[in-house]
């Protein structure tokens, strides 16, 4: 129940949104990464090309992409008639904070440790667990002898920050085209710290990112030598986080500029 | 993909017995892919796996399940028998095929099969079927499904006696092309479209949908199976554009092995034989120009360690590697190692360091601290001045809104939108902070608020491939009354010189009547780079549901003896008040001399809302009785 009183001078919230990209980020930097970030409007190049997503994966389908269009009145950069135009079938939402990992490689020599949070884009039907817009939180790791193993320490290390010292982390196996080995991570269940409850599924684990050994053709693409290097890199989405945390039941409430839900926080 | 599986049609490929359905859920789930479901079904378990796309290629089939669970449980696979006698009398027709594009169709395998017939299936080929949701349709047809379901490979069967000929043509669709599905839809094909025809029509799309023209029914005496390999683009493709997605194509658009065709022409035939041993069975015609090539892959024991982490020995990845079926070889420590043709996924060695690492379990691999690298973090200036900003208006009291990237109207357009009203990225912030505040006012009792303060910063459009970083503050003073704007204007300005302040720059921007919008990305230009990048605070709470119906407002007021702190009276509002009573506000006290003594006033608005319905009149009257009595039950005078 709300209580208050006077609110001139009170203080404001924060969205949780917010709060929690501040305690994953806030993770990483005592770990020693540097945040970074990208574009939201962001080149097919980018969002999949140099992620080893090959050219006709069906992710890169209206689908599933927002894709942008050029200016109506036909200026010079832009062509008005749509698909398949240089600069205009090129361009997407960002559907991944991933897209930042070529962008940063391309100008920073390893080794590096780097955290991006940032809002991303799916064309998806909007219902009480799917928004097309969320935000997510990738990491990426690069240096000489790096393997799985320091992603799992490096992973262990930060939800035990998030989650208390009780949390442990397993990998199961999985796929994303701009990892190999690919992993999914499956955090023990905060509710019932791995005995198994109605959020867990009783399972004890609950999934919350992707992660995996960044492949040798998205090292290559962005300048660096696989042979020399090695790196890791993972992904998270935030919404989904905040909203086991709250016990919030529609993601909607998240965009919408609803003080409803803000000013609990 | 989601796959169902049958776990009595497993056991075929074992002759020992295999791990219970519960173990093998587990097995698969450590070591393949998700078990996203379990089914008791009569005598049998039906999984439902959820095949990696980097493994449909091979995984979705029984065959290949049994595969796994072999390679993972270490009892031995045994393949499905595929031999049959080889000398049958002379076929009448004698097959040709011609394949016009060997890219969209790399292999193409045909025979004739003359003197069978089509009926019911047998009880155990229904069965099997049925097990994993598949309705019977006759012997024929069930044949190429079982097969598909098996091997994973895609088959059709032509009725001979409907085609002009026995000659295939594997062509593209002329424009306009006309062809009837087997249930019954009118499709027009687009030259793009990858066919099946005879020298007159279309009698399948390839890979997606045979036609009704050639279709096996009763009747039917002689036949054509097709096992062929279609391009995995060009399949996903049409099946988009004719709207027609089925086992077949799906499994097409993982990209298949062509060397799949063969076994299942074989197995085929068999089932067919058993069903009609007197039939005559044309020899097999295969066009494969282009015969797929084995990868052969490199790679060391020290490699395979160094990618997972992992203290694995020559001889524990030697034993992996014949446990997947790989051929190899061994010189030390380094291996050379060639997959399976069908293993179209295992192309360098970070595959080769996966595939070992998921058999010997990624959740046995330890933890390992990273190495100290020469690498020190930079604050990003984005990230630190957004949230010193943030924690600037939140101690200011405004609160923080995220509202939706996409706007009715805008500059940038978005191609594919999911509706009219999101055709657009917002060109800035101001609209949506317009729209958050019209929301929130309206709610402003419930949320016990006489101004709404709300703030945003994020990307915002205001041009083709233009995005800016933005912050924009709203004001709406719902009691100011006539000076409300002058007041509003004020405010805002405060606003801009507090940020001024924190930032130790003149802030520019743009005012409208309840909002100030700064653009914040060009500000980071002129700011030093920070020393600092984090931590900024968070703090934690817990969430209450926002509920769907309408809010009641209520107050009251009331004499209570001096020194009574309000605190007291509240307990007992909130306390009758129960589970409806949403919001408490003391909105007005002061004190006064009487006779008897001095005595305070407290006035309260209540707000009254219900998760389940919209709450009627008489319901909150009863509520604010039950409060009223209890209050007066003090001795209190409830005004
Ligand atoms: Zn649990």
């Amino acid at each position: 129940m709300t209580d208050s009183r006077n609110n001139k001078g009170a203080q404001g919230h924060l969205h949780p949104l917010t709060q929690i990209v501040r305690e994953i980020v806030d993770s990483f930097v005592a770990m020693g990464f540097e945040v970074a970030d990208g574009p939201e409007v962001e080149s097919e190049h980018y969002n999949f090309d140099v992620l080893n997503v090959p050219k006709d994966h069906p992710s890169r389908d209206m689908q599933d992409t927002f894709w942008l269009k050029p200016s109506e009145d036909g200026s010079p950069n832009h062509s008005t008639s749509g698909v398949g135009l240089k600069g205009v079938s090129q361009t997407v939402l960002r559907t991944h904070t991933s897209s930042v990992q070529a962008r940063y490689m391309e100008t920073q020599k390893p080794p590096f440790k780097i955290i991006v949070p940032g809002k991303v884009f799916r064309c998806e039907a909007t219902d009480a667990t799917h928004e097309a817009q969320f935000h997510q939180i990738e990491g990426l790791v690069v240096g000489e002898g790096i393997s799985l193993s320091h992603l799992q320490y490096t992973l262990n290390e930060f939800f035990k920050r998030l989650y208390g010292t009780q949390a442990t982390i397993r990998f199961r196996p999985s796929f994303f085209p701009f990892v190999e080995p690919g992993v999914e991570v499956d955090v023990s269940c905060v509710k019932c710290s791995g005995k198994g409850c109605g959020m867990c599924k009783q399972t004890g684990f609950i999934e919350v990112m992707g992660a995996g050994m960044v492949h040798p053709n998205v090292l290559t693409a962005s300048g660096i030598d696989p042979q020399k290097y090695r790196g890791f890199a993972f992904g998270m989405g935030v919404d989904r986080l905040v909203m086991l945390k709250y016990g919030i039941d529609d993601i909607r409430y998240l965009y919408s500029g609803d003080l409803r839900l803000v000013n609990q926080f | 993909m989601n796959i169902p599986i049958s776990y009595n049609w497993l056991r075929v490929h074992f002759e020992k017995d295999i791990p219970a359905p519960n173990e093998i859920a587990t097995l698969l789930t450590k070591h393949l892919c998700e078990v996203e479901g379990m089914e008791v079904r009569n005598d049998d378990t039906i999984f439902d796996f959820k095949i990696l796309p980097d493994r449909g290629h091979d995984l979705l089939s029984h065959h290949g399940i049994a595969r796994e669970v072999s390679v993972l449980s270490g009892v031995p696979f045994k393949k499905i028998p595929t031999e049959y006698q080889q000398s049958f009398e002379k076929t009448e027709a004698i097959l040709k095929v011609s394949v016009s594009d060997a890219h969209l169709c790399p292999r193409y395998m045909g025979r004739v099969i003359e003197n069978v017939g089509v009926g019911e299936s047998p009880a155990w080929l229904r069965a099997r079927l049925e097990s994993v949701g598949q309705r019977s349709i006759n012997n024929i047809v069930d044949i190429t499904n079982f097969v598909m379901l098996e091997l994973g490979q895609p088959m059709h069967a032509f009725d001979l006696r409907k085609l002009s000929g026995a000659e295939i043509f594997v062509r593209k669709a002329h424009e306009g092309e006309k062809m009837m599905t087997l249930d019954n839809k009118d499709i027009t094909l687009t030259p793009e479209t990858l066919v099946i025809a005879d020298s007159k029509q279309a009698l399948a799309i390839a890979g997606v949908k045979g036609g009704k023209d050639a279709g096996v029914e009763a009747g039917t005496t002689s036949i054509v199976f097709e096992s062929a390999n279609f391009n995995a683009v060009s399949t996903r493709k049409t099946s988009q554009r004719v709207g027609i997605r089925t086992d077949s194509s799906r499994r097409y658009e993982h990209g298949l092995s062509p060397s799949l065709t063969e076994e299942a022409i074989h197995l085929a035939t068999k089932l067919l034989l058993e069903m009609y041993p007197q039939a005559r069975v044309g020899e097999i015609v295969d066009v494969y120009p282009e015969p797929q090539q084995a990868q052969t892959i490199v790679i060391t024991v020290s490699d395979i360690n160094g990618i997972l982490g992992s203290t694995l020995s020559p001889d524990e990845v030697e034993g992996i590697v014949v446990r997947l079926g790989f051929t190899h070889t061994r010189d030390g420590e380094t291996f050379t190692i060639t997959p399976p043709l069908v293993r179209l996924d295992l192309s360098i060695k970070e595959d080769i360091a996966e595939e070992i690492g998921r058999v010997y379990g990624f959740y046995k691999i330890t933890d390992a601290p990273l190495p100290d690298f020469a690498f020190t973090a930079r604050p990003l200036k984005a990230y630190y001045y957004a949230n010193l900003i943030r924690d600037t208006l939140v101690a200011r009291g405004f609160s923080e809104v995220y509202t939706s990237s996409f706007q009715k109207e805008g500059e940038f357009a978005v191609l594919n939108p999911l509706a009219e009203d999101k055709a657009f990225l917002r060109k800035n912030l101001a609209m949506n902070i317009e729209q958050a505040l019209e929301l929130n006012v309206r709610n402003a009792p419930l949320l016990g608020l006489d101004e709404i303060r709300i703030f945003e910063i994020g990307k915002a459009f205001p041009g083709v491939m233009e995005e800016k970083l933005l912050c924009a503050v709203g004001i709406e003073l719902t009691k100011a009354g006539k000076k409300k704007d002058t007041m509003t204007r004020e405010a805002l300005e405060e606003v801009r010189t507090v940020i001024g302040e924190v930032l130790g720059v003149a802030i520019e921007g743009v005012f409208t009547t309840n909002v100030f919008e700064l653009d914040l990305g060009a500000l980071l230009d002129t700011l030093p780079e920070p020393k600092v990048g984090a931590p900024f605070v968070s703090v934690g709470t817990r969430y209450q549901k926002i509920s769907a119906y309408p809010f009641m407002l209520r107050d009251i007021a009331l004499w209570v003896p001096e020194g009574i702190p309000n605190d007291e009276v509240l307990a007992i509002i909130v306390h009758e008040g129960g589970d409806l009573l949403r919001t408490k506000r003391l909105f007005d006290v002061f004190t006064k001399e009487f006779p008897e003594g001095k005595r305070t006033s407290y006035a309260f608005n209540l707000v009254f809302q219900s998760y389940e319905k919209t709450l009627s009149d008489e319901e909150i009257n009863n509520s604010m009785l039950r409060i009223t009595i209890a209050l007066r039950a003090r001795g209190w005078e409830v005004r």
